[in-house]
């Protein structure tokens, strides 16, 4: 290998990114020319001082300064602190809404189911059989049968008194005489 | 591959914790900025894009594999942060004494003094007027010690095209050096070569 082809193998002979054969035969032709082995040395000094630039101390600071800004930029950044994306969190909201909407949908048809169909207590014709069936609704009527302790299944129409309507039942279609019972047949 | 440890602090990262990322900035500050600071010739830049490449790392680590080196990846941010920077730097600034594109800071460096000081003072020099693909390979091969085989991956490029670039990038520092050599002295320093 003559020296024209070595100098152009020597910049990477200097950093040891020859292949084997190359290598070999630079090594070969150097141990002969001196002038080629001098211009390895410079390449070879030309990165030693390169490496030299490895060792050194950046400004007082650094390194606080570059983790401040870093954070700051950290709560607008798509991951979450406690490990939840967003979209993920979204979905499981939405689905809290779904379920707790259901849930109360079901309690309030259960209620509405519950409780008797009280009459209005400033009619004096209105009234419940005693022994008023709870359950015993029309089909169709909103009203749940239920008694309570002030409610007209203990006073009936033989007390001739009326006891007022809970407020909670007030929006229910009260009893008349007018309609006949419902039977049970009805349901 | 990388190692377990590793893997689990990518893990947490990605599931956002601040913790985890606090030591992955840590672990990895060092390297960033001084790739950084070789590119750039510039302590307040390098700091800045250092910022700047940890900040897009958290932005897309949840979509980061973790299976791949990080630090591949990472210095790839860094890397091409520093050449965007340096396209920028090179356009606003005018041509200097040393010649086209020069980009060392004019700004002394803190704390330094004598002939080393002098040394690192011209090799950065030299180092500012290499176009920015050689400078790349030059840094991370010469000063921060990468293997091709890693260069190839952080640069997106193949072996071989990292093995040229080295070719070129020593062959063009030797001959800018040797320019300075010869040429007039800077600012009244003395070349730092015998």
């Amino acid at each position: 290998m003559g020296c024209g082809k070595v100098r152009e193998l020597l910049p990477l002979c200097a950093g040891g990114e020859l292949e084997d054969g190359e290598r070999l035969a630079v090594e070969a032709h150097l141990e002969f020319c001196l002038d080629c082995a001098r211009e390895l040395d410079r390449y070879r000094e030309v990165r030693s001082w390169l490496a030299g630039l490895r060792e050194d101390e950046p400004p007082a600071g650094t390194w606080r300064r570059i983790w401040a800004e870093v954070r700051k930029d950290l709560p607008s950044a798509p991951a979450r602190a406690g490990g939840r994306p967003a979209g993920a969190l979204a979905v499981r909201l939405a689905a809290s809404l779904v379920i707790g909407f259901l849930i109360g949908l079901g309690v309030h048809v259960a209620r509405r189911s519950a409780r008797p169909v009280l009459p209005s207590g400033a009619a004096p014709t209105v009234g419940t059989r005693e022994g008023a069936i709870p359950a015993a609704v029309p089909a169709g009527s909103r009203a749940p049968a239920r008694t309570s302790p002030g409610g007209l299944g203990r006073d009936g129409p033989e007390s001739g008194r009326v006891s007022p309507t809970p407020a909670r039942d007030r929006f229910h279609l009260p009893w008349v005489e007018s309609f006949p019972p419902p039977d049970e047949k009805d349901f | 591959m990388p190692e377990a440890a590793e893997v689990e602090l990518l893990r947490r990262c990605q599931q956002g914790e601040e913790e985890a990322f606090r030591d992955l900035v840590e672990r990895y500050q060092r390297r960033t900025y001084w790739i950084a600071y070789h590119m750039l010739g510039n302590y307040e830049t390098a700091r800045e894009v250092s910022q700047e490449a940890f900040i897009r790392v958290f932005r897309n680590v949840a979509r980061f594999d973790i299976r791949k080196n990080f630090y591949t990846w990472l210095y790839q941010i860094v890397v091409n942060l520093s050449i965007d920077r340096m396209r920028k730097m090179s356009h606003s600034r005018t041509v200097g004494v040393d010649g086209v594109g020069g980009l060392a800071d004019p700004r002394p460096e803190p704390s330094e003094s004598g002939e080393k000081a002098d040394l690192r003072r011209q090799v950065h020099r030299v180092l500012d007027r290499l176009p920015p693909k050689y400078k790349a390979v030059l840094t991370l091969r010469d000063i921060q010690g990468f293997s091709c085989q890693e260069i190839a991956e952080i640069v997106g490029c193949t072996n071989a095209t990292v093995r040229w670039r080295l070719h070129r990038a020593r062959r063009l520092f030797r001959a800018l050096w040797e320019e300075r050599r010869a040429g007039p002295r800077e600012d009244g320093l003395e070349a730092a070569i015998s």
